[in-house]
């Protein structure tokens, strides 16, 4: 039986052999360059991403007494985690090699980091949801203090282990009420005994942990205070992956567990998710707007956008749930770009902390000034970028619910964003650069043609996406009208 | 290949150049710009060439819908094409005379530094213009005529740094926002009414808008009345009908080539195009017809009238232009839209002609544009004079040239109609005639007759213009000349147009063509000798011969004689006061009034400046709770957790 269903979990084992391929170039041939590991690891992610959406892996279903489950949405989200990954690969290389950190054990933890959010996206039982997590954020710790020359790098590594693992222990605590409520890990059987047993204090005590740990994962506030610091501490390459990769999982996770597991509880989980999402527009928001670290204003800004996800998802219905992962996977393309942009301008040489490394930019490279402008107008909600559709549709979900003060509010929140990415784009063009003889324009080296090529794919992506918004959106309607469990 | 791909084709073809051409116009440079688009618009002309032969086996309308663009609350808008022998008529004229052109643009913006530019915006209207031609709903029709408005900005201010050619592209964008404004309010009343902006929707749903108030109740305006009316004004703002053509006399200060393909040839027939699109609607509201006709006819005799005034050369055809684009209107209004669409094929011909010809005339005086400055010209410019001649022919309609079978069928057919006021159009037509007719061969002698009155350096260069020029007049003269006999027949008998457009309740103006199979184009010729239509205009070309060849004096004895009617011709009935006098004032108070009241005190001061502030206050009372230490950050966990169960244990 399940000889037969292995291919069920075709991408998870092309991710998983690809990963141990490139730990046996570091292992077995110590002399060969980790270019063959970076390649490796795209052709694989390549392979596994054309294979997923031609069809040919992921056969439809339920699999291993309910442990797996490939429906349309597992497989649209793995796509997406896929696509991104390949797209963070791609950046992440000449910045990795200009500072001296291309290794091998590099493109294998980018790896395993992919195969947790395909485990976590087909997770029809409470240990493998779990057990995709768990691989996800080790493999996060790991990347994050991979450069271990850096402190600032080990401290937002050991924090967020820290609070990680006690996310995890809430995790598993609510894991084990589910399971005695239950008698079963399978979300079905969850979901049914959930049903049966409305309001028990098992039930609520369950959904607050569960609330509680996966906001952690969110990064919504109150538990966002490691995202501005990994964003920050951590190594360019690794903030692109934290900030994209990670969250398809996320909403997984939300829609796996909450939305087909718990759905039965969700008058309860619906209002903690409500202020979780009310605070993190209002925090993460006003907190981005005083800050000069660009990276640490998009962390912030990370918030925000949970916000949006978390605002879309509290509501409850399968409308709702679509339009939190429609933001979600827009989200994360908008933010590739954004993040990608500045991977490759470190990989010159070029600095891009601050606001003011980056004035001047038009000038200095006017196609790499457009490019992030047009993930800062896309993540601003400017029409007609992707990023404006994925807004309206979720302000039109809670209008629709007639929690018009909601829509006000979150409104009110985007303009604010509004003003600190413009502020970006006003330092890009309008600022005068710095003063020349510094030693950024000295060391400015080219960026190798292949990642500026698919920057400028990923940033017109979300201007043609924007301008043919249809397509994306019914996949996603598509995906979550036929789910299993 | 099959049709819907026929149509992609054509529509992306212009596109991809345009983008080519525009935004790689480092790489590809001025030849690559210029090979580019032509030959992206060439194949887009043998393309509706083969769309035109589909339709003409078969009539049935071609719906498809290439994407929709989105859904939203149960309604869907898409991008798609509807092709029928209107549409497919339409793609070959529009895709004919802009590779015109093209050609003739390699001439006369040789030595310009804007040249890949011009050809990138030329390709780029060209792509709006069909895509409005062949859209299938109203919300793609006004992208496409929302993107023929943003072209023709920017041509007429191609040449931006006069002050008045960006002054005159500000005003014809501020006229067509009028127009606009009322074709999305006529969009909305459809919308409302229907719930679908597509055209296969609207037009079953005609006959039941024809019969409902707009407002409820029982009495009062139609539906069909009321987004009829709205849409026309929209159409009267593009087609530069009164009150709204004064954008298109001053839209001559773009370069020539502009004023030959988009303000005489195409853009300016959207107007005309849109009223024939949706004549199923119309035909339902005997009131929208009505002003349709009146207000045609007006502009046709009295915009007419400014042209015998006009000294520039290109205004004098911009005048004949918006007078004949009011007999094309008048056509619609009296429920002849195949002899209004009819005149716009014609037209779009011979007006591109002339103002090509116009062009090669100012080329080689140096871009001198002032009639009185010329004369004489046929000696040094046989070609250009030639075509031109062809053209000025086909415009007052002499028997057998192709404006001829167009004009005589909207004047015969405005005479027949059972539309109220078409007595009264039928007599401003038959004026109109008389006018058209003077003001051309004056035009025609002032050139090329006569004295020449240029100065010595300019008559010391004058030369025929280069083939890339004359070549495209040679290419327009031919139907100039011709159409008219070959599409008399099919296009006003009714056999061409079968299906498409909507019939009046009773009496078809047109059914003299279709009941009389007897009426061949010869015939037709044969019996304008009887008509007074002809003698109007012998009398007006003679009138032109006595004024400005045989007794020159005549005209400044005329004008002194007349002096308070020549003012108001010579000041364009005052139409530009009044709009810069009342409307811009006003408008300009108001704006200023709203910038100091309500923007800069309420808005800057109070809720930006305020707003800016309390962020700023509020982030910096956030900002110490994220101090980096770890265990804050745990406490703050494990109190979130203690409140989140607190609160789903207690309540």
């Amino acid at each position: 039986m399940l000889s037969r269903d292995i291919w069920a979990a075709g991408s998870e084992i092309l991710i998983g052999a690809g990963s141990i391929l490139v730990l046996l170039f570091e292992v077995l041939a110590r002399r060969a360059r980790p270019v063959w590991a970076y390649r490796t690891a795209l052709v694989s992610v390549a392979v596994t991403v054309f294979l997923l959406a031609a069809g040919s892996l992921g056969r439809s279903g339920v699999f291993w007494h309910g442990g797996l489950v490939n429906d349309p949405l597992s497989r649209l989200l793995d796509i997406a985690a896929g696509v991104a990954t390949f797209l963070v690969l791609v950046y992440s290389r000449p910045q990795l090699v200009r500072h001296g950190l291309e290794r091998a054990e590099h493109y294998f933890l980018v790896l395993t980091t992919l195969l947790g959010v395909l485990v976590v996206d087909s997770g029809g039982s409470l240990l493998t949801l779990y057990l995709g997590l768990e691989l996800l954020a080790l493999s996060l710790y790991a990347l994050i203090a991979i450069d271990r020359r850096r402190p600032l790098g080990a401290e937002a590594a050991m924090k967020y282990f820290v609070l990680g693992a006690m996310a995890s222990a809430l995790l598993l605590y609510a894991f084990t009420f589910l399971y005695g409520l239950a008698g079963s890990f399978r979300l079905s059987v969850v979901a049914r005994a959930l049903a049966a047993h409305p309001g028990s204090p098992l039930t609520l005590a369950a959904v607050a942990f569960v609330v509680v740990a996966l906001a952690f994962k969110f990064g919504a506030v109150p538990l966002h205070f490691w995202v501005p610091d990994v964003y920050e501490g951590a190594p360019t390459a690794v903030t692109l992956l934290v900030g994209t990769v990670p969250e398809i999982a996320s909403i997984a996770l939300f829609m796996r567990l909450l939305g087909l597991g718990l759905g039965a509880a969700s008058g309860d989980w619906g209002v903690l998710l409500m202020v979780a999402s009310l605070l993190s527009l209002l925090v993460g928001n006003l907190l981005a707007v005083v800050q000069l670290n660009v990276r640490r204003l998009l962390g912030y800004s990370a918030v925000g956008h949970v916000g949006f996800i978390l605002l879309a998802f509290q509501l409850g219905g399968r409308g709702g749930e679509t339009a939190a992962v429609y933001y979600t996977i827009v989200y994360v393309f908008m933010s590739a770009a954004a993040f990608g942009g500045l991977t490759l301008l470190e990989a010159r040489g070029e600095k891009s902390t601050t606001l003011e490394d980056l004035s001047g930019l038009a000038r200095r490279d006017p196609w790499m000034a457009f490019f992030l402008l047009c993930a800062l107008f896309s993540l601003a909600g400017v029409p007609p970028f992707l990023g404006f559709w994925a807004k309206l549709i979720v302000l039109r979900r809670v209008i629709m619910a007639h929690e018009t003060g909601l829509a006000i509010f979150a409104v009110v929140m985007a303009v604010v964003a509004a003003y600190y990415y413009l502020r970006v784009v006003k330092s890009m063009y309008f600022d005068p650069p710095p003063a020349p003889g510094g030693d950024g324009a000295a060391a400015a080296a080219p960026v190798p043609v292949f990642s500026r090529v698919w920057l400028g794919i990923n940033a017109l992506g979300l201007l043609v996406l924007g301008i043919l918004p249809e397509g994306l959106w019914s996949a996603c309607r598509m995906a979550m009208s036929h789910l299993l469990r | 290949m099959s049709l819907d791909d026929l149509v992609l084709g054509v529509l992306l073809l212009p596109l991809a150049a345009a983008l080519i051409a525009g935004l790689g116009r480092n790489l590809v440079g001025r030849t690559g710009a210029h090979v580019l688009t032509i030959l992206a618009v060439a194949l887009a002309f043998l393309a509706s060439a083969l769309i035109l032969r589909r339709v003409l086996a078969d009539p049935r309308p071609h719906v498809f819908t290439f994407y929709t663009w989105m859904m939203s609350g149960g309604a869907r808008f898409a991008v798609g094409a509807w092709i029928d022998r209107l549409s497919a008529l339409m793609m070959v004229v529009v895709t004919f005379v802009s590779l015109a052109v093209h050609v003739y643009t390699i001439g006369y913006m040789h030595d310009d530094p804007g040249y890949a530019r011009f050809f990138s915006y030329l390709s780029l209207f060209t792509f709006a213009m069909l895509l409005l031609v062949v859209a299938n709903n109203l919300l793609e029709l006004f992208a496409g005529w929302e993107g023929v408005g943003l072209v023709s900005y920017l041509l007429i201010g191609f040449w931006f740094e006069r002050p008045s050619a960006s002054r005159a592209a500000v005003k014809a964008f501020l006229l067509n926002r009028v127009g606009d404004l009322a074709f999305l309010l006529g969009m909305a009343v459809l919308f409302a009414a229907v719930h679908t902006l597509s055209f296969r929707a609207i037009f079953a749903a005609a006959p039941v808008l024809g019969r409902t108030p707009i407002l409820g109740g029982s009495g009062g305006m139609t539906v069909a009345t009321a987004a009829a009316l709205l849409l026309f004004v929209g159409a009267s703002a593009k087609s530069a009908q009164i009150p709204l053509h004064a954008w298109l006399p001053d839209s001559m200060e773009g370069p020539t080539p502009i004023s030959a393909l988009i303000h005489a040839a195409t853009m300016v027939t959207a107007g005309i195009y849109l009223v024939a699109r949706l004549s199923p609607l119309y035909v339902q509201s005997a009131t929208a017809l009505s002003v349709v006709l009146l207000i045609g006819a007006l502009t046709a005799f009295f915009m007419g009238l400014l042209g015998i005034v006009a000294t520039d050369i290109k205004r004098v055809i911009a005048y004949s232009t918006i007078s004949q684009l009011g007999y094309m209107c008048a056509g619609l209004g009296a429920g002849a839209f195949a002899a209004g669409i009819f005149h716009l094929v014609t037209h779009a011909f011979f007006k591109a002609l002339l103002f090509l010809g116009a062009g090669s005339v100012i080329l080689a005086m140096h871009h001198e544009q002032d009639m009185r400055k010329m004369g004489g010209l046929r000696r040094f410019m046989p070609v250009t004079y030639i075509t031109f001649l062809v053209g000025s022919f086909a415009l007052v309609a002499f028997p057998g040239f192709s404006g001829f079978f167009s004009k005589d069928a909207i004047i015969d057919a405005v005479g027949r109609s059972p539309v109220a006021g078409a007595s009264l159009a039928h007599l401003l037509l038959l004026g109109g005639v008389f006018v058209t007719a003077l003001y051309t061969f004056r035009m025609v002698f002032l050139v090329f007759h006569g004295e020449p009155r240029m100065d010595e350096h300019t008559r010391a260069h004058l030369h025929e213009s280069p083939l890339v020029v004359t070549l495209p007049l040679v290419a327009l003269a031919i139907p100039a000349l011709a159409a008219g006999w070959v599409m008399f027949r099919p296009l006003l008998g009714g056999s061409f147009f079968a299906g498409v457009f909507g019939r009046l309740p009773h009496g078809h103006p047109l059914g003299f063509v279709s009941r009389n199979p007897h009426l061949t184009p010869l015939a037709f010729v044969a019996g304008a000798f009887s008509e007074p239509s002809f003698w109007l205009m012998i009398a007006g070309i003679a009138t032109a011969w006595y004024g400005y060849l045989y007794r020159p004096a005549f005209p400044a004895r005329a004008a002194a004689a007349f002096h308070g009617l020549y003012r108001l011709f010579v000041q364009k009935y005052y139409v530009d006061v009044f709009y810069e006098v009342i409307c811009a004032r006003a408008g300009w108070l108001v704006g200023r009034g709203l910038s100091t009241g309500g923007d800069r005190l309420l808005i800057d001061g109070g809720l930006v400046n305020g707003s800016a502030r309390l962020v700023g206050a509020m982030a910096r009372r956030l900002r110490p709770v994220q101090n980096g230490r770890l265990y804050r950050y745990a406490f703050v966990m494990i109190a979130a957790l203690v409140a989140v169960l607190g609160y789903a244990l207690l309540t």
